[in-house]
């Protein structure tokens, strides 16, 4: 028997009532599962249905027949390892900007103590409480023509890899991880003669591995589902990821919705496999993510 | 006399050096900062400012052409069609909180009671979080299909109801979008209240049932206390998410019908990038950020007062 966590002690469950209400929650649990799952089940399940099978009447849950067959037409008609390839591109670029961008931010507020660094760190503080909602046309306009050169960035990852380097949450995460470094143990490594280069190369670093794991994780999977910015700037198809893909097929009234749903069962199987293998990291990652805001 | 000095040299040495080390730190220090800076300022500082800014003026195109005063917030007020999505969000915020704002707590308490399958129970009501946000709402849009042929009117068709009209229907596309929120949502809700439920002092329980307490009372006496904190916390946060609502309706519904389901944010983004008008879109995007202000202050106040108890 395993130990029960809740109000329900075993000695309670040898009564009756108690027996109801234990069952009870136990049906709900599974009625709970099934409308989460079910739904996206009938999607993978209905992308591989014909067409035709699609408006028969009467309609059918379960396909009769499946046509496996339309997985490479859809690779070859919409180019999906091409999407593949820049969704992973983007992504990886936002991984890596999200780590080293607010990561040095956060070490250099947390230890490196200069001057000017509180205020910084109040600014980053308020971008993260004040609402941005004013934000949207500006930040187009600076994309269109950037503040630096004036160059035109539409069409490219720089813009939103940037944006990835200005995460208010993520900074106040990695400042608040450093702070938790023992001060004593880079004052050692300096005495022994570290520069501060080394000291964060050889002492901070390999420390900072699961902070790091976690945010390039949960950077990944926030990255895969990003929609409205690539949206607005990435118009041309050579650059698109699923996601804008993805919203242009759904407006596209000429193509059979069995392609549509075939395009979102392959858009959901890199985050569902990323959640498999992180799913301690990931459901960590979110419940620091509620409880700090 | 001659050793003084030369110890007085060598202390302004240490202390040269000193000097020194610290300039270099705050060399490095600034280092480190400057791509983080140049970040924020590009895409939140300096945006934020010209959002403020253009929100007062004429503009064509993304140049401000004259000063306007307060007309482009006199224009958006009195626009009908704005009026109507203040309506809206506050019957967004109204459906989040009845459909979604303690569906996840009732979901955690149901996991905390949980012996054998945990695992898997925990598993499914997180399943739907891992599904990109735009893709959730294009798949619930083709789940909500109104002919016969649609997911839901099947399985109803089945029960010999429907077929219904869904989101084409106005007066239910905004819960139902606040259903598909709440769908993609309440897993990881759930999970956060799950490990505060499990926190809970199991001899709270034992004391109580001496005291001859049912369930029903325990979770009213132990389990709310010890949540309450965290609730309206989480409340709060979904009421400021819920009000920022734009990519729901915009795959979804593209506001419609008939601009039932249009959000604030959705008309920002309608002036701008539809209309053209950058100022008016701004004054919109500032009448929402002073609301959220609002949320943020009672949040503060809120999370203050949990850390300090």
């Amino acid at each position: 028997m395993k130990e029960r966590t809740g109000i329900i002690s075993n000695v309670n469950y040898k009564k009756g009532s108690y027996k109801v209400i234990y069952w009870s929650i136990i049906v709900l649990l599974v009625i709970m599962a099934a409308i989460c799952i079910l739904p996206v089940a009938w999607v993978l399940i209905s992308s591989v249905k014909s067409l035709d099978e699609f408006y028969s009447v009467p309609p059918t849950i379960l396909p009769r027949s499946f046509h496996f067959e339309a997985i490479p037409e859809l690779f070859s008609r919409y180019d999906f390892t091409k999407l593949y390839g820049n969704t992973l591109l983007y992504c990886a670029g936002c991984v890596l900007f999200n780590i080293t961008i607010n990561g040095l931010m956060g070490y250099s507020l947390s230890k490196m103590k200069v001057k000017g660094g509180v205020v910084v760190f109040t600014i980053i503080l308020s971008t993260y409480m004040l609402p941005t909602t004013v934000c949207m046309a500006p930040v187009y306009k600076n994309i269109i023509k950037f503040p630096i050169f004036g160059f035109n960035l539409m069409n490219s990852y720089w813009p939103l890899w940037m944006m990835c380097g200005a995460s208010a949450y993520n900074v106040i995460l990695f400042k608040s991880f450093f702070d938790d470094l023992p001060a004593g143990l880079l004052e050692a490594a300096k005495l022994d003669g570290c520069g501060d280069l080394s000291v964060f190369t050889r002492i901070v670093l390999p420390l900072s591995k699961p902070i790091i794991a976690t945010v390039a994780i949960m950077a990944f999977s926030g990255a895969w589902g990003d929609f409205f910015w690539p949206y607005m700037i990435l118009k041309d198809n050579n650059v698109q990821t699923i996601m804008v893909k993805i919203y242009a097929m759904q407006q596209d009234t000429q193509m059979g919705i069995n392609t549509l749903l075939l395009a979102i069962t392959f858009s959901i199987i890199p985050p569902a496999i990323l959640f498999v293998f992180f799913q301690k990291h990931i459901m960590n990652g979110f419940t620091m993510s509620g409880i700090k805001g | 006399m001659k050793s003084d000095v030369s110890i007085s040299k060598s202390r302004i040495g240490i202390h040269n050096s000193m000097m020194s080390d610290k300039i270099k730190r705050n060399i490095t220090g600034w280092l480190m900062l400057l791509p983080g800076c140049i970040c924020f300022l590009i895409f939140v500082i300096q945006p934020m400012i010209v959002g403020i800014y253009l929100s007062f003026f004429e503009t064509k195109g993304f140049e401000a052409v004259r000063f306007a005063g307060l007309q482009n917030y006199k224009d958006v007020i009195t626009d009908s069609l704005f009026i109507k999505t203040v309506w809206n969000s506050v019957s967004y915020t109204f459906w989040s909180i009845v459909i979604g704002g303690f569906t996840p707590l009732i979901v955690a308490m149901m996991l905390n009671e949980v012996v054998r399958g945990k695992a898997f129970f925990r598993f499914s009501a997180y399943f739907p979080c891992i599904i990109p946000g735009i893709v959730t709402a294009i798949m619930w849009k083709i789940l909500f299909q109104p002919d016969a042929n649609g997911f839901l009117n099947m399985i109803f068709g089945k029960l010999g109801l429907g077929p219904f009209q869904w989101l084409q229907n106005a007066t239910m596309t905004i819960p139902l979008i606040n259903v598909t929120m709440a769908w993609a949502g309440f897993g990881g809700t759930a999970l956060i209240y799950l490990a505060s439920l499990q926190s809970v002092d199991h001899s709270l329980y034992e004391a109580a049932e001496i005291d001859g307490a049912s369930f029903w009372r325990k979770i009213w006496h132990i389990q709310l206390p010890h949540v309450s904190g965290l609730l309206k916390m989480l409340l709060l946060m979904q009421i400021m998410g819920v009000f920022k609502v734009f990519q729901q309706p915009l795959a979804m519904t593209g506001g419609g019908p008939n601009n039932a389901s249009t959000s604030i944010m959705l008309t920002a983004y309608n002036y701008a990038f539809s209309y053209m008008q950058v100022g008016r879109s701004s004054a919109v995007g500032m009448i929402a950020g002073i609301i959220l202000c609002g949320f943020s202050i009672l949040y503060f106040r809120v999370t203050r007062k949990k850390d300090s108890v």
